[in-house]
């Protein structure tokens, strides 16, 4: 059996690809960026309705703790602002189209893609940051999370992860040393990128590397959601595929295995041109 | 005025402990009833007084009674707690999905939060759960861990 144990295609030796096997994350600009523009207006129209302010008293997003207190508050606008958006917009495909120069090479033609985004508000001085974790497991090691910030974020109003070294090290001294928090918190300290990824920009990681963010001790909101997409055929991770993944796209040559799938499911018939389920539904 | 009628599947986990990450506990079957009866008044209808409850790794048990309570011609859908309900030995019953289908106008999947009410909608859930079915069987197989322990990947 040959196995490819290097890309080839000119696509996939790409530097955000290298440094993305490298390290396991990579910063890349939006090749094509009027989708995420589009995403922004819609979250800024949702914001505005949501935080019941009005365009000219609006701000911007990263003015957004202005409309929105910290804590209860702000865990209640973002449940809503997500409502809001996902009821309108097609967010993973907007997102998968701004940066599908960069997530193609690491997924491929046929899609997955998480049904509903995760957004994160956190308001200067929110005293509840995002706990350090990796998403790999529960999710499949075999998923990329898009994180996109629709504000620039650097600093502490920015997200921090470690690379795949850092995070093997981590997981390593824990499992050696469980009751030694000061020692992970050192380790975090001394390992952890916090990324400044632009407005624009997309940070993409592994699911396997442990991030988290810090008290946004900066003098602005950060706003950005997080989308995670996988090839269709990878392996599975915990979460419920049905209910947490969508199909995004697929190529001709899936299509038709599908199709034939399908129709050996539904029942074996005659193609006369009406699919296998109109068929069957109909009685024959 | 009598609304749609919708027969209630619903799902007893075999342990009282949601699979999915970070949930406490899977919902009562009695939930479950609530839950779906306040989605069938939502769907202008009511919930038809024939309940089927399938008990994890226990699908065989249930089919007849799954199928029968579609075939019957008063009942508009069905509204499934989950989609586990249909899970056989050897991933997501779908010939049976395929079955139910056939003879109701609505399917509902609560905890996936799926709903199919149209030939389009239902053909877009079959290749999701072909595909499900197929990466599930294949990620246990013995060929696909030799594949890789052998690190043949990247």
């Amino acid at each position: 059996m040959t196995v490819r144990s290097e890309a080839s295609e000119a696509g996939d030796r790409s530097v955000p690809a290298q440094d993305f096997e490298r390290r396991g994350y990579a910063v890349v600009d939006a090749a094509d960026p009027e989708p995420l523009h589009a995403l922004r207006d819609f979250i800024v129209e949702g914001a505005i309705e949501i935080s019941g302010t009005t365009a000219g008293q609006f701000g911007g997003l990263d003015e957004l703790h202005r409309h929105v207190e910290p804590g209860a508050a702000s865990a209640t606008f973002r449940q809503r602002l997500t409502e809001w958006l996902t009821a309108r917009v097609p967010v993973a495909q907007l997102v998968f189209d701004a940066f599908e120069r960069d997530l193609r090479p690491l997924v491929g033609l046929d899609v997955l893609a998480q049904r509903v985004p995760n957004l994160v508000v956190q308001p200067p001085g929110d005293p509840r940051p995002t706990e350090l974790h990796r998403d790999a497991p529960a999710n499949s090691p075999y998923e990329v999370v898009a994180w996109v910030p629709l504000v620039d974020c650097f600093g502490t109003k920015s997200m921090y992860l470690l690379d795949r070294q850092g995070s093997a090290d981590l997981l390593a001294h824990h499992q050696t040393s469980p009751e030694d928090s000061n020692g992970l918190h050192q380790l975090i300290i001394g390992r952890s990128d916090l990324v400044e990824v632009r407005y624009g920009q997309a940070l993409l990681f592994w699911s396997g590397l442990f991030h988290g963010s810090w008290v946004n001790e900066e003098t602005e909101t950060r706003l950005s959601l997080n989308v995670r997409y996988k090839n269709l055929f990878a392996p599975l991770g915990m979460k419920d595929p049905l209910r947490y993944f969508e199909v995004l796209e697929t190529t001709p040559l899936t299509r038709l295995g599908m199709a034939f799938q399908r129709n050996e499911i539904v029942r074996p018939r005659v193609d006369d041109g009406r699919s296998g389920i109109e068929e069957a539904r109909d009685g024959g | 005025m009598v609304g749609d009628r919708y027969v209630a599947v619903l799902f007893e986990f075999g342990q009282l402990v949601n699979p999915e990450p970070g949930v406490p506990r899977a919902p009562t079957t009695g939930e479950q009833l609530r839950a779906l009866g306040r989605r069938s008044v939502h769907l202008g209808g009511e919930l038809d007084e024939q309940v089927v409850a399938v008990r994890e790794g226990r699908l065989a048990d249930s089919r007849i009674e799954l199928e029968a309570a579609a075939r019957r011609v008063e009942v508009e859908g069905m509204l499934l707690i989950s989609m586990e309900a249909l899970r056989g030995p050897v991933g997501f019953d779908l010939d049976l999905l395929a079955a139910l289908w056939r003879d109701v106008g609505t399917l509902e999947f609560m905890i996936e939060n799926i709903v199919v009410h149209d030939d389009a909608e239902f053909e877009a859930l079959l290749d999701h759960l072909i595909v499900t079915n197929a990466v599930r069987e294949r990620d246990t197989t013995d060929g696909w861990r030799r594949l890789v322990e052998s690190g043949a990947t990247t």
